[in-house]
Order: C-alpha cells, then sequence, then structure tokens
C-alpha cells in the first residue's frame, strides 16, 4: 500500500515564519476507546496493567513509552502512536471494556510549534491559550474556521497538535496559512 | 453566548448543536392524535428562565440541558441530559 500525504495539496509539507515551524505528522496510528456503561474504572485498570499508563482526566492527555492518551470526552479517549503500527491488535483486549475503533485513516495531524505558535492559533482557536490557562498537557476540542479542530500542548517551546478529520487537511492548512498572516497578538501586549 | 460544558469548561455557542426545549414527555404509542400534535409542534416560548437541548457536537459531543434568560442569554446551569 502506498501512503498519500493527507496534506498532499498543500504547498509545502513543512513551513516555516520567524522561526516555527508547521508539519504533517504523519502516518499515525489512533485508536478510539469508549468504555461500556460502568467499565471505565476496569478499563483505566487494564490500560494501566498492560501499558503502564494512566488513563488522562478531563481536557488532558499522558504519555508512556510511545503509547499516547488523550481525553475525547466522558469515557472516552484515544490511544495514538506514531507510524504505521499494529495498533488496534495491541489493544484487542481492552475490548472486555470498550469498544475500539480505528480512526487512524480518519484523521489528519499538523505540528505547530515555535515563539510565533500561540499567537497564530490566537487567530484560529475560540480558546483561551494564554500560558496561565493551557499548559502542556492539556487537550480540547474545538472550532477552527467551522471545523471539529483536537488542539493539544505538548511542551513550552511552545508545541500544538492539531487533529482534524483528513478530509479538511487542506483547509486546516489553509486557515492556519491565514490564521500565520494575522499579526501577532499575545506577543505584542505582553511586551 | 457562552455555555460553561460540564466536560469542556465554559465555550462559545457556536460549539455546540441546538435542539430545542428540554424535558418534553414523548406520549404514549397509542395517544390521542392531539397529544401527538402537542408534542411534536407546540411549544412554549418563554421570555426568560427555559431549559434546552445542546449538544456539544464539536467538544466532547455529550448532549446537555441548559438553562438560560432567554432575554439575557445568562446561563443558569448545564448539565448533562443523561447520567
Ligand atoms: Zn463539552
Amino acid at each position: 500500500m502506498v501512503e498519500h500525504s493527507a496534506f498532499a495539496g498543500a504547498q509545502a509539507v513543512t513551513a516555516t515564519q520567524g522561526g516555527t515551524t508547521v508539519r504533517a505528522i504523519e502516518p499515525l496510528s489512533v485508536v478510539s476507546v469508549t468504555a461500556w456503561r460502568g467499565q471505565e474504572a476496569a478499563l483505566a485498570d487494564a490500560v494501566r496493567a498492560t501499558f503502564g499508563l494512566d488513563l488522562p482526566q478531563a481536557g488532558r492527555w499522558t504519555a508512556h513509552a510511545g503509547l499516547t492518551a488523550i481525553w475525547a470526552g466522558p469515557g472516552h479517549w484515544w490511544l495514538q502512536r506514531g507510524g504505521r503500527s499494529a495498533l488496534m491488535q495491541e489493544l484487542a483486549a481492552l475490548g472486555d471494556h470498550a469498544g475500539l475503533i480505528d480512526i487512524s485513516d480518519a484523521r489528519a495531524v499538523l505540528r505547530l510549534r515555535g515563539p510565533l505558535a500561540r499567537d497564530i492559533l490566537l487567530g484560529l482557536l475560540p480558546l483561551d491559550l494564554h500560558p496561565s490557562v493551557f499548559t502542556p498537557g492539556q487537550v480540547a476540542s474545538t472550532i477552527a474556521a467551522h471545523m471539529t479542530v483536537q488542539v493539544r500542548q505538548l511542551d513550552d517551546k511552545p508545541t500544538f497538535d492539531l487533529s482534524c478529520l483528513r478530509s479538511y487537511a487542506g483547509s486546516l492548512w489553509r486557515a492556519l496559512e491565514l490564521a500565520s498572516a494575522g499579526p501577532p497578538r499575545l506577543s505584542a501586549l505582553s511586551a | 453566548m457562552r455555555i460553561p460544558c460540564p466536560h469542556c469548561g465554559e465555550r462559545g455557542n457556536d460549539e455546540f448543536f441546538y435542539l430545542g426545549a428540554a424535558g418534553l414527555t414523548r406520549p404514549a404509542a397509542d395517544a390521542q392524535p392531539e397529544a401527538w400534535h402537542d408534542y411534536v409542534y407546540l411549544r412554549d416560548n418563554p421570555a426568560g428562565k427555559h431549559s434546552e437541548l445542546w449538544q456539544h457536537a464539536h467538544g466532547c459531543r455529550r448532549w446537555l440541558v441548559v438553562t438560560r434568560d432567554t432575554r439575557t442569554h445568562a446561563v443558569f446551569s448545564a448539565v448533562d441530559a443523561t447520567p
């Protein structure tokens, strides 16, 4: 099978402005994990026992040994690994406690990193991203130019991962381009 | 209008889908047509406190019952529609 970039239509898969870069994170393996009713604690125990990973609380994400768990709603998480992996088989035992759906091919992820990353996102997302409010370890699902987008802060550089439906990848890229063209906001205010 | 999602925190209402009045009681299957007409078509239109169904469609995807003042958009409460 030949892998095609979800962002193949974009002018470049990597772009840089003021030391801030955006690049596609692909391929990824992503599985949606939804606890059966009353099985949340058993699911959390199974994930901890099998993968040494604590399922995150609301609005947060956790990672251990290359496996990332992202909160996606009450009783609902995405488990994610970089690259193409047999993640469904790896997680199969969790099927006793949760519904598992392979959504790897349904998602596209852009990673925005550098000093202007927060300023660019301020022009795109209706969220308070001030460092006193939104910090590494947090995740939020919101809208960007009418698209549902999951935004996750990885570190203080700052680095953010934006995940959208794969068919919106080109639109998200364009929306980021437009947001990047706007004036820096937060850093100008705090300077 | 901003809605305090119990799972995601306060968000703009454009992250939500609106359904309509909460707490409608579905008539029995053999109820009179008048009862079904009332259930399907007739709504109160209060100027003031009103409970409605909103789905946090772009967020956690939960259905919420949001109680707000229709005159001011002040939100009194937002709770899960189902436990
Ligand atoms: Zn929510």
